[in-house]
């Protein structure tokens, strides 16, 4: 790979993981489908215990997850390597805020969530270009804030 | 446009972004002038149904409600998107924190305000480099905090 | 310093950065050694009573010292990076900051908002951050007792 075709992929991985949150904050599931994920993705979330894929039995659980509620992710400073033509790794620091309405608390009772942590992401590239391959959420430090 | 090109128009239009957040931020209207801004720039903000432009009735507008705030503009993962060698049609994703004195509330008589949305942008090459062109906010929630009894009044 | 060379410096020193933000927040003080600082990094901290720390090692120490105890979150944006010759550049770097420490300390928690103004230098090994300064938009500092 030269250094220009390097350079481009980190910036469609940028772009994709941009994607990622922008439809997922929009509840756009048909763009997170056809646009984000590989047919075998899979979503990591350590601190609910769930390894959940392939992705459409993901999104699905994701919809019935999310209900109601407002979401805000924020991804910053990605280190991304591109492993080969067609396979690449990626690390985000994050932030992200969910607000519940009380007729859908998340875990029974909570009605704010603040996190911070890192996406530890693997891509690799299909015909239609680079989408997501897994994606697993650590934390540095969750707020739950319940609400009664 | 070749990829070098291309990511080299990209990271432009990145810095310009940056140079728009620095500007506000720090009220530096002139840096706006000369390294943000097209000259006939619009600015919308549909949440309170405001549009400006060209770019000096922006800056009138925006520097005249800003009183003495303290802000902070963070943006995003831009998803960019060229239509032509020298347009480019950009979403940001955006937090804000807007921190106002007693003297000088925001447009509903809020002291704090804390939001997070998107921005919807156009930019334009010309001849001086990547200038944005518009730009418009949309929310997915403001949070607006009004105090009442500040230091050295009554509640 | 032709095009394609400048956009992969900028690449760089980004992730430069970003290898600085995780090993701050995660604590991994070898990384920051390793990949981050270089003897000729310097950290400038005004508020903290004007401290100058000189040296990778003693930057190193210092956020050691300083965090260990803490759950640190550090965000970087936006950064306006200029190439400024083979071997130097220099970034600003709008940040946010979140320390949350323990009831007790002089400090419990920092949320802050800033700039970094920093200068890079590219050595053998790769580029490194030269001089960095936090300079300040807002900082709310709580003691909880």
């Amino acid at each position: 790979m030269t250094p220009v075709e390097r350079l481009v992929a980190i910036h469609e991985i940028e772009q994709l993981k941009a994607r990622y949150f922008y439809f997922y904050d929009n509840k756009d599931w048909d763009g997170w489908r056809d646009q984000v994920w590989a047919p075998e993705g899979r979503l990591i979330v350590g601190e609910m215990g769930r390894d959940i894929g392939p992705r459409d039995a993901m999104i699905e659980w994701v919809i019935g997850q999310s209900a109601d509620q407002v979401s805000v992710h924020h991804g910053h400073t990605p280190i991304i390597e591109i492993t080969s033509d067609t396979t690449a790794t990626g690390l985000w620091a994050m932030e992200d805020r969910i607000y519940r309405s009380k007729e859908h608390p998340l875990n029974g009772d909570t009605a704010f969530v603040l996190g911070f942590g890192h996406y530890h992401e693997h891509y690799v590239k299909l015909e239609a270009g680079w989408r997501i391959l897994s994606t697993k959420l650590t934390r540095l430090r969750t707020q739950y804030v319940k609400v009664f | 446009m070749d990829d070098v090109e291309r990511l080299t128009a990209i990271e432009a239009i990145k810095q310009v972004k940056a140079k728009y957040f620095w500007g506000l931020d720090h009220k530096d209207w002139d840096l706006w002038r000369r390294e943000v801004w097209a000259p006939d720039g619009r600015l919308e903000v549909p949440e309170v149904d405001e549009v400006h432009e060209p770019l000096e009735k922006v800056i009138e507008a925006v520097s005249s409600q800003v009183g003495d705030q303290v802000s902070v503009h963070h943006g995003h993962m831009p998803i960019i998107e060229f239509t032509s060698d020298t347009e480019a049609k950009v979403i940001w994703a955006m937090e804000d924190r807007l921190y106002r004195s007693k003297e000088y509330p925001l447009h509903d008589g809020s002291h704090y305000l804390h939001g997070f949305g998107h921005y919807h942008e156009t930019y334009v090459k010309l001849a001086q480099g990547w200038r944005l062109q518009s730009t418009r906010l949309t929310r997915l929630r403001v949070e607006m905090t009004r105090v009442f009894g500040h230091p050295g009044e009554k509640a | 310093m032709d095009a394609v060379a400048r956009l992969a410096a900028i690449e760089a020193i980004k992730i430069v950065k970003a290898n600085y933000f995780l090993g701050v927040d995660t604590k991994d003080w070898d990384l920051l050694r390793r990949e981050v600082f270089c003897e000729q990094s310097r950290f400038d901290l005004p508020e903290y009573d004007d401290a100058s720390f000189v040296g990778g090692d003693a930057i190193v120490d210092f956020f050691r010292g300083a965090m260990s105890n803490w759950v640190t979150v550090h965000h970087g944006h936006m950064p306006i990076i200029e190439i400024t010759s083979d071997t130097t550049a220099t970034g600003i770097w709008a940040m946010e900051d979140r320390i949350y420490g323990s009831p007790g300390e002089d400090i419990s928690s920092i949320h802050g908002f800033g700039h970094y103004h920093e200068t890079y230098v590219k050595l053998a090994q790769g580029w490194r951050i030269g001089r960095f300064k936090l300079e300040r938009l807002r900082v709310e500092t709580g003691r909880l007792f």
